[in-house]
């Protein structure tokens, strides 16, 4: 059974304290997201659990294994700016990570023309990622995560870049793909409407360094309709939500 | 009104030609030949067995050299970009190399090696590598990290990463450097043979003695034109080897 368990991380950068003493569970299927200002060390701690930045003390558990400090292993990675590899045409950025696994040429491709599929972008899997828009090319970053079949998908700030509209959309993509194919699933954003809209829980963090300032079970049914976002409880949660955000910036 | 830039192109070069043609009518040949004489020249220069003797021997000699140019500097190039200690090290010999011409080194290399191939080659190397070496190390450096950070995240190994991100990310600039040290070592080249008078350098020499400026002009166009058709050769293969890279830029 899928599961992730953060115990007892912190990390400083020189003197500057980032995280201290933070742990956190993630269950199987659960959608959970990391809300807080910029720069507080969101971030930085969905990148400890990912492996690219060593923490000071503490583990990271997936599934009973013990990943403290090791990239890949049941992860993937959704990165802000999509950051996909320009030398790659789409169908080859989102079979990469099969290709670092040493899986075949025609087994890997068969997988990621799925993937692509799955994102919407049947047709486009010969286009250089400069052909394509932001959107799609963040679309193309979901896929090659969602192509290594990890039990758990980090997100970090996925839609920031993107435009209003497409970042609404995108969100209505990501929460169906998810819908289909369940995982855990950390993603972090300074979005709390698009927290309350895509997560089972949400850990609402201070400014630096930080820790949890209120852990929030989002009460509200699957599927998600955008309807929702009109809900009267919808937005007694985002003002609440933002009350206590705005408080322990003034603190 | 909008010409085609094709048409801006060969009007341009038309109008140099004409304002040649009439400085060259006026100072008369020994000071400088016209356009026609040097054609004619050329016509003569083509047809002579020695002129394509030289222009091969040129060639293969050059070739030597820079090839090994390209083969030493890309790897010494990246292990630069990528490793502050072989930077450490080579860079301040590089940036005293980069500066000294052909002309410089030719009498002391001659003193060492003797006139033979060993010569040639030796000049067309240390003038060119230098330049190869600089363009690659500032590539391999701007590597973007992100990339690098995202074939980690993936689990890739220290080669996979080399091999998936460094290397791709690098192909752009190696084609350049190709093309940038092409002109270097051909240039190099002619200035080692113009020392030793031989092969096309020889024909230059010679050429320059001689009482019209013609046939001289005829072998500067020659060289021109090998210039020219090597380095588009190599934005060819390039623009086939990197497609994505051809296709973000070939709008600018």
């Amino acid at each position: 059974m899928a599961h992730l368990t953060v115990s007892n991380v912190s990390k400083s950068f020189g003197d500057v304290p980032v995280l201290v003493d933070q742990s956190l569970e993630v269950e199987e299927g659960e959608f959970v997201a990391l809300l807080g200002p910029s720069g507080c060390g969101k971030s930085t701690l969905l990148q400890i659990i990912n492996g690219l930045v060593a923490a000071d003390r503490g583990t990271i558990v997936l599934d009973g294994k013990d990943i403290t400090g090791k990239t890949g292993a049941g992860r993937g990675m959704v990165f802000q700016g999509a950051d996909l590899f320009p030398w790659r045409t789409a169908i080859e950025n989102v079979a990469f990570g099969l290709e670092v696994m040493g899986v075949g040429k025609a087994e890997r491709l068969e997988q990621a023309r799925h993937y692509l599929h799955l994102v919407g972008l049947t047709g486009f899997e010969n286009s250089w990622p400069h052909q394509l828009s932001g959107g799609m090319q963040q679309r193309v970053g979901i896929a090659r995560a969602f192509c290594i079949r990890p039990s758990l998908l980090l997100m970090d700030e996925p839609f920031g870049a993107l435009d209003v509209q497409t970042r609404d959309i995108l969100q209505d993509e990501l929460v169906r793909i998810w819908e289909a194919e369940r995982k855990m699933v950390l993603f972090v954003t300074h979005g709390i409407e698009e927290a309350l809209y895509l997560a089972d829980r949400i850990l609402v963090f201070s400014k630096r360094p930080a820790h949890v300032l209120r852990e929030l079970v989002v009460p509200f049914e699957r599927p998600r309709r955008e309807s929702m976002k009109l809900d009267p409880l919808f937005l007694e949660l985002r003002r609440e939500i933002s009350d206590l955000l705005r408080h322990d910036m003034n603190a | 009104m909008k010409l085609h830039p094709r048409l801006v192109n060969l009007l341009g070069i038309l109008l140099v030609l004409a304002l040649w043609q009439m400085a060259g009518q006026s100072l008369g040949d020994a000071l400088l030949a016209t356009p026609v004489q040097a054609a004619q020249a050329l016509v003569g220069t083509l047809s002579e067995g020695a002129f394509w003797a030289a222009l091969w021997r040129m060639m293969w000699q050059m070739m030597i050299g820079y090839l090994l140019a390209l083969g030493i500097g890309v790897p010494l190039g990246i292990a630069m970009g990528r490793m502050p200690t072989v930077d450490a090290v080579v860079k301040p010999w590089a940036s005293m190399f980069i500066v000294i011409s052909a002309a410089a080194i030719v009498p002391l290399f001659i003193i060492l090696m003797g006139r033979g191939l060993l010569f040639s080659t030796a000049i067309v190397f240390v003038v060119t590598v230098w330049y190869v070496v600089i363009a690659i190390t500032e590539a391999a450096r701007s590597v973007s990290p992100r990339l690098i950070n995202v074939a980690r995240s993936f689990a890739a190994s220290d080669f996979q990463r080399f091999r998936f991100v460094i290397l791709p990310a690098l192909h752009p600039y190696v084609m350049i450097a190709a093309r940038v040290g092409f002109v270097h070592a051909l240039r190099a080249m002619v200035t080692a043979e113009m020392f030793i008078s031989a092969g096309y350098g020889g024909l230059l020499n010679d050429a320059g003695l001689d009482l019209s400026t013609a046939p001289l002009f005829a072998l500067i166009v020659i060289l021109m034109v090998v210039s020219i058709s090597a380095t588009t050769l190599l934005r060819r293969i390039a623009d086939r080897a990197a497609p994505w890279y051809a296709s973000r830029t070939q709008d600018r």
